[in-house]
């Protein structure tokens, strides 16, 4: 059972998107700010971090610096999903940087990002 | 007194000119010729013999005092100051005063009783003419009392404009009320004319040239320029009666100068003497002071203009001096350096030469009313895009999650077209977003999608006009991807759709459904070429060579920028915009022509 974060602000897509993982066999937890996001992260393990990069007080990037606290990179690089409107060059580049994929939205491929985020290749 | 002569009184004139010392007995003269002092305004005491402005005159032993020039030649006799010899004096003095046929035994008389009169003074000059031919004689320079009283006159003249308060204020010219000069700079239609008027206010008006050449011609051919205000009858004179008058020939201006009583009492001789002096003297003062003027005139104009041009102006004034110089405005500065200008330069005059620069738009540097454009609709598409892209995710995923649960066939599909046109929604978006990209950078996009996104946004200037794509030379759907800046073309094909639409909306005589515009594109092994045709009235043959310069329109709206953008985005991509109007049809036909590179 995969246990996910999802991070993400707009109420839509933060409960469509639980559901669907959920319906896959997930347990998903939900944040809609930076701050408790990290938090949680903290307080908890995740399998999964699904992160939107613009969130209403902090970026997604500040929130995987401050779990480089916890993880180490090779694990943020694991563990971390981003996913994102704005794909410009400069974010893809910056994501690079914590070795972390990022997934368009709106998804392209449904079904590639749903394996993507239940992915098997985590940890181990 | 022995008078063997007959002494018949005759008619007629007999003249003295007289000199009140100002201690001397004026009051006596008042009193024994019973003189009514009102009728005399200018009989006073005078300092100076030369200042003597009396003339006695007999006529049937009834005496006048008045002035008159001619008394130029007349010696001056001067009242002695004591009393007891005034009398007697005054007995002398009449007698001298009675005609006689025997004028040599008369002059005898006169020059008795001016030996008696005379005391030590030195013998006076007799001045018959102080200028001949306008050139001061020897004689000239001693009517000038002083050299102070010169200099005072002199250094208070900052301007022309004060000359006439000046000359009032002289000694000689205490008695005079008013003071008009007229300058007329050689070339120019009209005169400035200022005006010191007898209550001491300056006032400054502006004549045509015609009145005053009258005025100059007048007093430059009167030989001792005295005149009466008969002689010259002008509404621009600002005296009356009688006045002084000297015409001032310099080399760019003709002036005249002008002063009055404003009585018609005749100035005296020496009064006009020293007046001719005077105007003599100034003659090079005023042409320094005019040439000073004029300078500062043009600096002030230079100023003026440099002030008022919104991009980088130098005016370089070549003038009189050897070297130049350069004045420029606050658009030249070092901080405008970084844009690129050109530079114009014009010839104005033989004097002056204006160099303009201006923003030049073939460098890399974008154009500003673009640049500002796509700014701001590309700020704009971006807010959109971001704003909308998240709720549009949202209901795909709903009708995605909806989709999973339902066995429904039906439910499922219409499910599917729900989260499609979601999706379809935020391509829409997302494509137009990569139209208006700012910055510019070389994107792969697909030519044809470009072209019919383009055409979506002309709709509301072309909506009832028919539009087509043509395309020649492509093979497949990829072979349409190529590599440019997608801003950069959209921007043409926009502006080339929305002049054609305009042209038949404006223009066109039949139905504007009856027209069509149609955008074709070709890859030859060379190029790419995409051209917009219409069937509209074409361009008119005399604007051909116009229609592309920059402001040029021939519609009430709009900047008349358009067409002078797409050339420079044209240049910008590698390629040239030409048009011509179309052979058989009706209609124009503007084609880009983009070299392939790599393409």
């Amino acid at each position: 059972m995969r246990n996910i974060l999802l991070i993400e602000d707009e109420p839509l897509i933060q409960k469509s998107l639980q559901k669907i993982l959920e319906k896959k066999g997930a347990k998903v937890s939900v944040e809609s700010s930076g701050k408790s996001a990290i938090n949680t992260i903290m307080a908890n393990d995740f399998d999964r971090i699904i992160c939107d990069l613009m969130l209403q007080d902090t970026t997604g990037f500040d929130v995987i610096e401050e779990s480089k606290k916890k993880y180490s990179l090779a694990d943020i690089s694991k563990i971390f999903i981003i996913i994102t409107a704005y794909s410009s060059p400069q974010v893809h580049e910056k994501a690079s940087n914590y070795g972390c994929k990022i997934i368009s939205k709106p998804f392209e491929d449904m079904d590639k990002a749903i394996e993507a985020f239940l992915g098997e290749e985590s940890r181990q | 007194m022995e008078d063997k002569s007959n002494s018949r009184i005759k008619k007629g004139k007999r003249q003295l000119k007289v000199h009140f010392p100002k201690n001397g007995g004026y009051r006596t003269l008042i009193d024994h010729f019973k003189i009514n002092t009102e009728m005399y305004p200018t009989l006073k005491p005078t300092s100076s013999s030369h200042l003597a402005s009396l003339l006695i005159e007999t006529d049937q032993n009834k005496l006048s005092f008045i002035n008159n020039l001619k008394l130029i030649d007349q010696e001056t006799i001067t009242l002695p100051e004591e009393n007891e010899n005034l009398t007697s004096f005054l007995k002398l003095f009449e007698s001298a005063l009675v005609i006689n046929d025997n004028s040599s035994w008369k002059k005898k008389q006169v020059r008795e009783l001016i030996r008696k009169t005379k005391k030590n003074k030195a013998p006076m000059k007799k001045v018959n003419s102080l200028f001949r031919d306008n050139v001061p004689t020897s004689g000239a320079i001693n009517l000038i009392q002083s050299r102070e009283e010169l200099d005072k006159l002199f250094v208070k003249l900052e301007t022309l404009e004060t000359l006439p308060k000046n000359l009032i204020e002289n000694n000689v010219f205490n008695t005079y009320e008013s003071c008009q000069i007229l300058i007329h700079e050689r070339g120019k239609p009209v005169i400035d004319n200022f005006i010191y008027d007898p209550h001491g206010k300056l006032s400054n008006s502006i004549i045509p040239v015609k009145n005053f050449n009258s005025i100059y011609s007048l007093i430059k051919k009167s030989k001792n320029k005295l005149f009466n205000q008969s002689n010259i009858l002008k509404e621009d004179l600002g005296v009356v009666g009688t006045f002084l008058a000297k015409e001032i020939d310099l080399k760019n201006h003709a002036i005249v100068l002008i002063i009055s009583r404003n009585a018609f009492l005749l100035p005296t001789e020496y009064e006009l003497n020293y007046f001719n002096e005077i105007v003599q003297l100034l003659s090079p003062l005023l042409e320094n002071l005019l040439i000073k003027e004029k300078a500062l005139k043009k600096i002030r104009n230079i100023k003026l203009t440099l002030d008022n041009f919104p991009f980088p102006t130098s005016i370089v004034d070549k003038g009189s001096s050897s070297s130049n110089a350069i004045f420029s405005n606050q658009f030249s500065s070092a901080d405008n350096l970084d844009q690129d200008y050109r530079h114009d330069s014009f010839q104005i005059n033989d004097e002056t030469e204006l160099i303009i620069g201006r923003p030049d738009l073939s460098t890399n540097s974008s154009d500003i009313y673009h640049h500002q454009r796509v700014s701001l609709l590309g700020e704009l598409l971006n807010t959109l895009q971001h704003e909308l892209s998240n709720p549009l995710f949202g209901l795909k995923l709903s009708a995605d999650l909806l989709k999973m649960d339902s066995s429904d066939s039906e439910i499922s599909q219409t499910l599917t077209e729900v989260a499609d046109n979601a999706l379809r929604c935020q391509t829409i978006i997302k494509n137009f977003s990569y139209l208006y990209n700012d910055e510019s950078s070389l994107t792969k996009v697909n030519l044809l999608n470009l072209t019919k996104e383009t055409i979506t946004l002309t709709k509301s200037a072309s909506r009832q006009i028919p539009k087509k794509i043509k395309t020649m030379g492509f093979d497949d759907d990829d072979d349409y991807f190529i590599t440019l800046n997608p801003t950069w073309i959209s921007q043409i094909l926009f502006n080339l759709i929305i002049n054609s639409a305009q042209a038949i909306t404006l223009h066109s005589e039949e139905k504007i459904s009856q027209n069509s515009i149609e955008v074709f594109l070709e890859k030859t092994p060379l190029n790419i070429n995409v051209s917009v045709s219409d069937t509209g009235p074409g361009i008119p043959e005399e604007l051909i060579e116009q229609v592309s310069k920059p402001f040029f329109t021939t519609k009430d709206q709009g900047t008349g920028l358009g067409l002078s953008i797409c050339h420079s985005l044209a240049n910008k991509l590698g390629g040239q915009l030409q048009f011509k109007n179309n052979k058989n049809k009706k209609g124009t036909t503007f084609t880009l022509n983009l070299p392939r590179v790599g393409n």
